[in-house]
């Protein structure tokens, strides 16, 4: 394979280039060049998080990465190269950009107590805490070891497992060891269209 | 693709390589140039000698154009790995060489600026042999060896030749996971830039090669040249949203990727040249170019080493 050839046309004033050795003037060119301002973008593949159709997303960002501009997503499109979606997206898709900047966005943990009406926000480790221990409480009263027929069975009916579509495999694989070693029976996710 | 003759299978994937119509394709470039000449600035001069190369090329297709082959020609083979009409096998077709006599025949002499008449005079006085060597020379890549005058008259005869030549046969096209895109699988060139096809091909990438004028597609979000895709940048100048330039931090390089959906009338030569200010904001950041415009060659400086 041929090793690409990379070329600096504007150094030196373009001295040297065709513009100027055929008795054009590259400065006039060049002093145009000041008045402009460069704006910079990056764009990342992603698929679409709602269903199991999984289809191919370029999300544009902006932002230079060291923080002085604050990192931010502002248009997001269907991938044209993705094998399965070709560049489509359904309402909810082309919608995305709306879901990912939206200010009614859950960004932390909320609990509604009992009788309340507001929501009140919460810690993580409080959350996680909280759900632990419903999850405890419930499975110690309704886990069964034994069915009808003596038959050990280990089965956690009464709470289910509602997982993600889009993710990775070893997400999926982490969801299952957890939910299963838990004897959970009941799993789904929105894949199941 | 929008420029015309993107096939699509039965499936309506689009084709992975697109060949428009040249003559058409030169119509367009000449009276985008001339658009650019039309909003005036220090550069109005520069595209109106580009478009009167342009112009050139289409008149000499009118009149004398490629012969096609007298019996029916087997389909090129395309492997993405070795290009079927790369430089070394068209470079002895007499074709370019006479329609370079041609040019130098039909470039008026009147008014213009004496450097273009020396340029001129000066590929007058090369023998046929010398033209070759130079010729093959600056299709791979050494600009040197015809300078950065003559290359353009240069490349308009040569990627007239081989912009008919890549058209003469049908393609079989022979898909191949993971190979390089970063030159033109028909003949080998360096492209000009990408450009984002409007329908029916609807966001695909082509890159359009610099010298046979036909367009190759390549993944979007992905490097032209080292095909990594994790420091991609993407930079346009204010209330330009067409032209883009996209850099590589892993190789360094940038390319112009253009959009047919927001500028119909858009070209990759016209629009690069057009957009010199990205290369030049981009030199500073420390970007080569790994596009070739056909009527703007580097001189030689230090950074042009591959």
């Amino acid at each position: 394979m041929n090793r690409r050839r990379f070329f600096k046309l504007c150094v030196g004033g373009m001295a040297g280039s065709s513009m100027a050795t055929l008795g054009f003037s590259p400065q006039a060119a060049l002093a145009e060049v000041r008045a402009d301002k460069l704006a910079q973008a990056r764009i990342s593949r992603n698929t679409c998080p709602y269903c199991s159709v999984g289809c191919g997303l370029l999300m544009y960002g902006r932002g230079d990465g060291a923080g002085n501009v604050k990192d931010h997503i502002f248009h997001i499109e269907g991938d044209p190269d993705h094998p399965v979606s070709r560049g489509a997206l359904c309402p909810k898709g082309a919608g995305l950009i709306d879901f990912v900047n939206s200010k009614e966005r859950l960004r932390y943990p909320q609990v509604r107590e009992p009788g309340a009406k507001e929501w009140k926000r919460i810690t993580w480790s409080e959350a996680i805490g909280r759900i632990a221990r419903h999850m405890k409480k419930d499975r110690d009263a309704h886990f069964t070891v034994k069915n009808e027929n003596g038959v050990t069975v280990n089965r956690y009916q009464t709470t289910g497992m509602f997982a993600c579509t889009a993710s990775s495999n070893e997400a999926g694989f982490l969801t299952l060891k957890l939910a299963r070693s838990l004897g959970m029976v009941c799993l789904d996710h929105v894949a199941r269209i | 693709m929008s420029q015309g003759t993107a096939a699509s299978d039965a499936c309506g994937a689009a084709s992975s390589i697109a060949r428009m119509d040249v003559s058409e394709l030169y119509a367009r470039r000449s009276a985008r140039l001339r658009s650019f000449a039309a909003t005036g600035g220090g550069m109005a001069g520069y595209f109106l000698f580009a478009a009167q190369l342009v112009d050139w090329q289409r008149d000499y297709l009118a009149q004398t154009p490629l012969a096609p082959p007298k019996q029916p020609a087997p389909p090129l083979l395309i492997d993405w790995r070795t290009p079927p009409l790369a430089a070394s096998v068209g470079i002895a077709d007499l074709y370019w060489q006479r329609a370079l006599d041609a040019l130098l025949e039909a470039w008026p002499r009147q008014r213009q600026n004496p450097a273009i008449v020396s340029t001129l005079a000066a590929v007058a006085a090369l023998e046929r042999g010398e033209r070759e060597t130079a010729a093959l020379a600056l299709l791979q890549g050494d600009i040197a060896s015809v300078g950065s005058a003559k290359a353009p008259f240069f490349w308009a005869a040569l990627s007239l030749f081989w912009g008919q030549w890549a058209r003469l046969r049908p393609l079989e096209i022979q898909e191949r996971v993971g190979a390089a895109r970063d030159l033109c699988p028909l003949c080998g060139g360096a492209p000009v830039a990408s450009l984002v096809a409007a329908a029916p091909a609807d966001g695909l990438r082509y890159l359009h090669c610099s010298l046979c004028e036909s367009a190759w597609r390549l993944t979007r979000a992905q490097c032209a040249v080292c095909e990594q895709s994790g420091r991609l940048q993407y930079w346009s100048l204010d209330g330009r949203k067409s032209v883009q330039s996209e850099s590589c931090g892993d190789c360094m390089s940038q390319l112009k990727i253009l959009h047919r959906n927001e500028t119909p009338d858009i070209d990759p030569a016209a629009d690069d040249l057009a957009s010199l200010a990205l290369d030049a904001l981009l030199e500073e950041k420390g970007f080569s170019r790994s596009g070739v415009n056909p009527f703007l060659f580097p001189g030689a400086s230090p950074g042009d080493a591959a």
